[in-house]
């Protein structure tokens, strides 16, 4: 379990969080819904000890943040694994180098079992015999972007926390990203920052809206369709409710 | 002006005191270090002979200028090998390699700083100091004197050249007239000043990428301070060591 607990950020005089309280049920797929610039990303690097809350704690499991602890500090990154905006593959590093980036003291062939499953859950599962002469340069962003899940699936994290997952993907690609976040979410914990209500309505189990730096709405998707606050209103406007019409076939249908 | 000196000399500082804790603390990363060690080093070998090359050519033709008013063309490769060994060889070697491992280095750190690389890298348990920066600091530093001392070597060539082509020098009396003037004390001033110079570009380089922030006008700022922080402080260098080892050999004749 994730819970934030009056957790406050500022940066200057700009004010990102007040006092914000909310909880992660283990096996939970929460979206964060909100505008751009709002605090959502702050949110995650506090999650994850990257950055530290002005006020309030965060506690995963047993583990509290902030802390100054590495050791607390470690044990909360291997068990919330972070999925960047950009795919932040290392260039320089072959397809299974990235892969298997955060697999620590593992053999080589179990590290390759681990690498090879993950990159099938992604549908990369083609690309896994030559991976280690492939680099990130030769592959598309959204196959980027499912090498950086890949490699956070590797590592087997208790929580997945994906931040704008399908920011700059065409449709087609974004699709694929929510289809796989919604089946990685049936076993694991998720949090997803997002500004997408279709997908969150479509994948979420529940959705919190923030905006000022404070939590505005929150509900099951069914109950937000129901909601009166204005911004969550602003925010259903235009989403069609119902199936994808664009067809997807082919090996990438994940 | 003197305050942003100091710190901005203190940050270098701070920099590698950090680069060196994580580098102490953390497995080597040994293919980082020699994928790194292929790009910079041995893909900079052509460039670097190439100024090496000319950098003695150039030395010999100014040489062979001066040295005929007098009659003295015999002593041209003695000369010649010293001044290039001594001062402008290291120089100029370390000018192009700034430009051009220091720039590449400096701007793909910069590069991964700006798309989250190191951050995504330290959500993983990994320490981005020890596991990207600290490969590329010694590949360059390596890399940066094992070029410089092969430049000078190759210097010595083209300077060979040049003064067969220029001044109808041939290669025997060149290379015969260079033990009377490049001693062991020159050989060893530019040797210290390769290893210097290299060490300096790393750093520079490394601390450049680390530091930068602010999307690809941020890239391209530090790959520019780079260069200018890298020109200077090779120049501040050379000064400084010719100066320390002429007091050196002054003392110990």
């Amino acid at each position: 379990m994730i819970s934030f607990d009056s957790v406050s950020k500022s940066f200057g005089d700009r004010k990102i969080l007040s006092n914000i309280s909310f909880e992660i049920k283990s096996g939970e797929k929460l979206f964060l819904l909100g505008r751009s610039g709002i605090g959502k990303s702050v949110t995650l690097k506090l999650l994850v000890g990257i950055l530290n809350p002005d006020a309030g704690k965060i506690q995963i499991d047993k583990n509290i943040l902030p802390t100054t602890d590495e050791g607390v500090l470690a044990q909360v990154r291997r068990n919330c694994s972070l999925v960047f905006q950009l795919p932040t593959l290392i260039d320089s590093r072959s397809l299974f180098d990235n892969a298997c980036l955060g697999i620590r003291g593992l053999s080589l062939k179990d590290r390759i079992q681990k690498v090879s499953a993950a990159l099938e859950e992604v549908g990369l599962g083609h690309l896994t015999e030559n991976s280690s002469n492939i680099f990130p340069p030769h592959l598309s962003y959204g196959e980027q972007k499912r090498v950086s899940l890949a490699r956070t699936l590797a590592v087997d994290p208790a929580y997945i926390l994906y931040d704008e997952p399908t920011t700059g993907m065409d449709p087609q690609t974004a699709r694929m990203i929510h289809k796989l976040i919604s089946k990685i979410g049936n076993r694991k914990t998720s949090l997803v920052v997002s500004h997408d209500m279709r997908n969150a309505l479509e994948t979420a189990d529940r959705i919190i809206l923030i905006d000022g730096g404070e939590i505005q709405d929150s509900g099951t998707p069914s109950e937000l369709l129901k909601s009166r606050h204005p911004l969550t209103r602003e925010f259903l406007k235009g989403v069609q409710i119902g199936p994808h019409h664009t067809p997807h076939k082919g090996p990438q249908d994940v | 002006m003197f305050k942003r000196l100091l710190e901005l000399l203190g940050n270098h500082f701070y920099f590698l005191g950090d680069l060196l804790r994580a580098a102490r603390r953390y497995r080597f990363e040994w293919e980082e270090f020699l994928t790194q060690l292929s790009h910079v080093g041995v893909r900079s070998l052509p460039t670097t002979c190439t100024a090496g090359l000319f950098t003695g050519a150039i030395m010999a033709v100014q040489f062979h200028m001066q040295l005929k008013d007098f009659g003295a063309e015999a002593v041209l490769g003695g000369l010649n090998t010293s001044g290039t060994l001594r001062e402008v060889g290291p120089v100029l070697i370390a000018f192009m390699l700034a430009g051009k491992v220091g720039a590449y280095t400096s701007a793909e750190l910069g590069t991964m700083r700006v798309t989250d690389q190191f951050t995504a890298v330290e959500c993983l348990g990994i320490n981005p100091l020890s596991y990207l920066v600290f490969p590329r600091f010694l590949a360059v530093s390596i890399s940066s004197v094992v070029l410089l001392i092969f430049g000078l070597v190759i210097s010595i060539f083209g300077g060979m050249i040049a003064a067969a082509f220029v001044g109808g020098s041939n290669p025997q009396q060149f290379l015969s007239a260079i033990p009377r003037f490049a001693t062991l004390s020159g050989v060893l001033l530019a040797l210290t000043k390769s290893v210097i110079f290299g060490a300096l570009m790393a750093q520079i380089c490394c601390a450049n990428g680390w530091w930068t922030t602010g999307g690809s006008v941020g890239v391209g700022k530090a790959v520019r301070r780079t260069a200018t922080q890298s020109m200077v402080a090779i120049v501040i260098a050379d000064f400084s060591i010719s100066w320390i080892f002429n007091g050196l050999q002054r003392y110990f004749e």
